[in-house]
């Protein structure tokens, strides 16, 4: 019927909405349910982080590199240390390093049940959530245990971490190794991951090919999910990631096309198992010692020079650039954040026409963005 | 607010009043069945020897009023305990408690809740169509509430035994739909129009399987009374009418998804989709107009699960005859006829419960469908495959006929 | 799409929204054994020793370095006092080695980064197990350590005076050795 003439309609997805993670503004224009165009608008959650480090020393910038990417705050902490690190050539104790190979993994698969628990809630089914809370829940009170905190840590610092891992700790986290692979997963396959009405909602969705994904920069579980087999931990190790034997996995357009947002979806929950694998070997690899270098402690002042170190975050690679003029503090730190270059891909995906009003929520929910990083 | 009640039900019971007053003139109410409140008050007064002046519209009205408000008083009651089990099946299935703090394991919550809706203010939008906005929670409860008129409670506990029950409830639902659009319309608020839209499609669009459904019964029993389509099933339970042919076993459970959609349950909860749309048409309303939408939701998932119980799970029969044979006897005094009476009508509203927790149980299980996916799946799904099982139904009945199960008995 | 491709989808739909709701219905059956949430404020979670909550000073060890004021990120603490055994005022505010006049954390501004615990030579301010600090004013968000109250206005005026008599009393010694010198 091509006389029918329908208008188009601007919706401002607005920083306050309940599916945007964070405060973050989605202008669409409409026809009907379908999009036509969307244009994203950030900047709601900036705090001048890069600012504040110029003005601060060496350690009292590990809490605000914490509350970049607030969801996985080990792993920031620890691009940062080992970024100073690398600029002042130090030595962490092997102990030092076994723990934070630990608990960056216990981390990530916090982060990614989170991610899982919340994507559920966005498409509707609420109670996944639940259940992903209920075992993030262990992982927090394993945390609060070692290091006081639930949510930003500063535990991980220049030269080691900042308490030792008792025993009770420790038993404590091969429980819930025990506790969580493969009862819990295979749970959350039954219920969310295999439901037919989740894999219509999620399968040829957003589709992301590798080279649009390649060029905008985009790193972590969404590349992976467009089918390239890139991980930092494996490609340029940091820390002692050579030591253990873990597979990367990846997407293959199992439901539906490869790179959509099922793909996505399934390599965060795949991805959970083989870090359930490292935190298992780190356990049963775990030398005494010192668990942190005292000097380093102290104060730090790394000698004169610029580094580039990156890491694997939950959500892609976490990279800091330093430039230190030999003073205890830092002349200038910038932060990379995956979100950021994972965010810009959204209007890319959302513009080719194909896309629906409920599939904006679906994508948004698959990139799996922190505002705290992409505005830092 | 209350003012907003008295309207809703005055509307009803006008409706139901015109309703029989025309099937009066034209002779077709049966002789059995329902509760004659006016020919039972003429008679009293006949026997005492009093002339009433009131004309007989009138009366009707009055006699009509009361058992809405009855029936009113109900879906109240029903409401207060269904939001209280909703909070605690979803709460159960989360590993969590629900409420817990007011009355025993938070059965007064639901009382609480009210209390604080009725005192919220009242807003209503600068720029909203105030008249359209005021009225759309009305048409919407109304809508609903004129349902539950040819409804039975039980054997004989019925507002009024219509000849045309489920024709009724299928014809009067549709003006819940005008009310939902007003509602989305009336609210200034993109978001909310864009529940709307997705509302009047989805509402629409499953009343085709639910007609359907209503059809291949009525063929078995040849009456559209709810009374009626009761009666026939008696006896054992595979009298039932989801036992009684393969295809009204299909039929029964295609009623099931689309009442879902025709409640605005989850997985069909796209006008409310809370987390896209915020809560669709509904999201400018607060306050006791929020409540009459919400007092309207439950309703009409206690109504679709009343009319399933009916039509396809035998009423208020309870499937053994020991059970059903109590009151019903020529001898039986008025205890046991009382007795006989109340246990037809706990089962039937138990059978409803029960489907409205299976209804909760899917909602807080499944994620949402997407619009074009609750298209497709109506009329590419349910309306095929429930048409096939309208014929395959009543080419059963006409070959294999009688009663039975699956025409065996 | 053929028939038997047709109804083999409704079956798999079908099935796995079967299979969803037996785990759901699984934990609804057994609620009491898979209820994690307790029933705060009456009961209430264990606090390992390691928590980051509101401060505590133990008052006596304070030697007033400062060093927790300066290796606070956001600078939240506020000390001031005198070193050493000059304290001049006398009754409970003179500890060991320090007279402490104000020693107050802002907790609008706090982040709980336990940094402040570690460069403190005695070892005397701690993160402790309280998590619940509330408050209905802005202004109330003050705690002052020494008394373990909120920073009132009485505090501040105490604060003022003490300076103020510190100073004088300084002024007097000088005066007074100046005196003698001569």
């Amino acid at each position: 019927m091509p006389d029918i003439k329908t208008e188009e309609m601007l919706l401002n997805m607005g920083p306050q909405h309940p599916s945007t993670h964070g405060v973050f503004r989605v202008v669409i224009r409409t026809d009907g349910e379908m999009v036509l165009e969307s244009e994203s608008h950030i900047g709601y959650l900036h705090r001048c982080f890069e600012k504040v480090a110029e003005n601060n020393n060496y350690l009292q910038v590990v809490p605000y590199t914490d509350r970049m990417d607030y969801l996985c705050a080990m792993a920031n902490n620890l691009g940062y240390a080992e970024t100073v690190e690398k600029l002042m050539k130090l030595q962490v104790p092997e102990r030092a390093e076994h723990i934070r190979v630990i608990v960056a993994e216990l981390n990530r698969i916090a982060s990614h049940l989170m991610a899982f628990g919340t994507y559920g809630m966005d498409l509707g089914a609420v109670t996944p959530f639940l259940y992903a809370f209920r075992d993030r829940e262990m992982i927090l009170k394993i945390f609060e245990k070692l290091c006081g905190q639930r949510l930003n840590y500063s535990y991980v610092r220049v030269g080691g971490v900042t308490f030792d891992m008792t025993d009770e700790i420790l038993a404590d986290v091969e429980r819930f190794c025990e506790y969580f692979e493969p009862a819990i997963l295979d749970e959350y396959d039954q219920l969310l991951s295999y439901n037919g009405i989740f894999i219509s909602r999620t399968a040829n969705v957003g589709v992301l090919p590798v080279d649009l994904a390649v060029n905008y920069g985009v790193t972590g579980p969404s590349l992976r999910g467009s089918g390239l087999k890139r991980d930092l931990r494996k490609d340029e190790p940091y820390s002692i990631y050579d030591r253990f034997e873990f597979d990367i996995p990846v997407g293959s357009g199992e439901m539906g096309t490869l790179g959509d947002c099922w793909d996505r979806y399934m390599v965060r929950i795949r991805e959970m198992r083989q870090s359930v694998k490292i935190v298992r070997q780190a356990l049963r690899h775990l030398p005494s010692g010192d668990f942190c270098d005292k000097k380093a402690f102290r104060g730090v002042k790394p000698p004169k020079g610029e580094v580039y170190h990156k890491i694997e975050g939950a959500r892609g690679e976490v990279g800091f650039y330093l430039v230190s003029d030999g003073t205890t503090k830092p002349y200038r730190v910038k932060a990379r954040g995956p979100s950021f270059s994972n965010i810009s891909v959204l209007d890319a995906l959302t513009s080719r026409g194909d896309c629906m009003v409920a599939d904006m929520v679906a994508i948004i929910g698959s990139l799996d963005i922190v505002m705290g990083e992409v505005d830092r | 607010m209350s003012f907003e009640f008295f309207t809703s039900a005055l509307l009803a019971s006008m409706t139901g009043a015109t309703v029989e007053e025309v099937a009066r003139e034209h002779g077709t109410i049966p002789e059995q069945g329902g509760i004659y409140l006016e020919a039972g008050i003429r008679q009293i007064c006949d026997a005492m020897g009093v002339t009433l002046l009131v004309p007989g519209w009138l009366l009707i009205t009055a006699m009509l009023l009361i058992v809405c408000l009855l029936v009113f008083g109900f879906i109240n009651v029903f409401a207060l305990f269904a939001v209280w089990l909703e909070r605690k099946v979803s709460a159960h299935m989360q590993c969590r408690l629900g409420p817990m703090e007011v009355g025993f394991h938070g059965a007064l919550q639901t009382i609480a809740d009210g209390i604080k809706l009725t005192a919220k203010e009242d807003i209503i939008p600068r720029l909203a169509d105030k008249p359209l906005f005021i009225l759309a929670p009305i048409i919407v409860f109304a809508g609903v509430l004129m349902r539950f008129v040819p409804l039975p409670f039980g054997q004989r506990l019925v507002a009024s035994d219509l000849d045309l029950g489920l024709f009724y409830v299928a014809a009067v639902g549709s003006v819940e739909v005008i009310g939902v659009i007003m509602a989305g319309w009336a609210s200034n608020n993109k978001w909310s129009l864009f529940g709307t839209i997705r509302t009047a499609t989805q509402m629409v669009s499953y009343e085709v399987p639910i007609g359907s459904a209503f059809v291949a019964v009525i063929a078995c029993v040849g009456s559209f009374s709810l009374h009626e389509i009761v009666q026939s099933q008696s006896g054992w339970f595979t009298q039932w009418f989801c036992l009684r042919n393969p295809f009204l076993f299909v039929l029964a459970i295609i009623y099931l998804v689309a009442s879902l959609a025709g409640c605005k349950r989850a997985p069909f909860d796209l006008p409310e989709a809370e987390s896209e749309l915020v809560s669709g048409f509904h999201t400018e309303y607060s306050g006791m107009r929020f409540a009459l939408f919400f007092l309207a939701e439950y309703a009409a998932m206690y109504l679709v699960s009343a009319v399933a119980v009916v039509i396809f799970f035998g009423g208020w029969w309870s499937g053994i005859p020991y059970l059903d044979e109590i009151g019903l006897g020529a001898r039986d005094s008025l205890a046991v006829e009382t007795a006989g009476l109340l246990i037809k009508a706990g089962v039937l509203v138990s059978k409803s419960i029960f489907l409205v927790f299976v209804q909760m149980w899917v909602r807080w299980t499944l994620p949402r469908v997407r619009l074009d996916q609750m298209m497709h799946i109506c009329w590419k799904v349910l309306l095929p495959i429930s048409l096939a099982c309208l014929v395959g139904s009543t080419l059963w009945e006409l070959m294999a006929g009688g009663s039975g199960l699956f025409g065996l008995a | 799409m053929s028939i038997s491709q047709y109804f083999s989808d409704i079956f798999k739909v079908a099935r796995s929204i079967v299979i969803g709701m037996g785990i759901t219905l699984k934990y609804f059956l057994n609620y009491k054994k898979n209820t994690i949430t307790i029933q705060y404020p009456r009961e209430r979670d264990l606090i390992p020793p390691r928590h980051r909550g509101i401060h505590y000073l133990e008052t006596e060890k304070c030697v007033m370095c400062w060093k927790c004021s300066e290796i606070c990120p956001v600078d939240c603490i506020y000390i001031e006092g005198v070193r050493g055994s000059d304290g001049v005022l006398q009754g409970g505010y003179r500890g060991q080695k320090a007279t402490l006049y104000k020693f107050t954390v802002d907790y609008t501004v706090c982040i709980f980064c336990g940094l402040c615990e570690e460069p403190c030579p005695p070892k005397c301010i701690f993160l402790g197990p309280q998590y619940d600090y509330n408050a209905t004013d802005r202004t109330m968000m003050e705690k002052n350590l020494r008394t373990g109250e909120v920073y009132t206005e009485e505090d501040e005026k105490f604060v003022q005076w003490a300076r103020g008599e510190n100073e004088r009393l300084i002024a007097e010694k000088k005066h007074g050795k100046k005196e003698e010198g001569k």
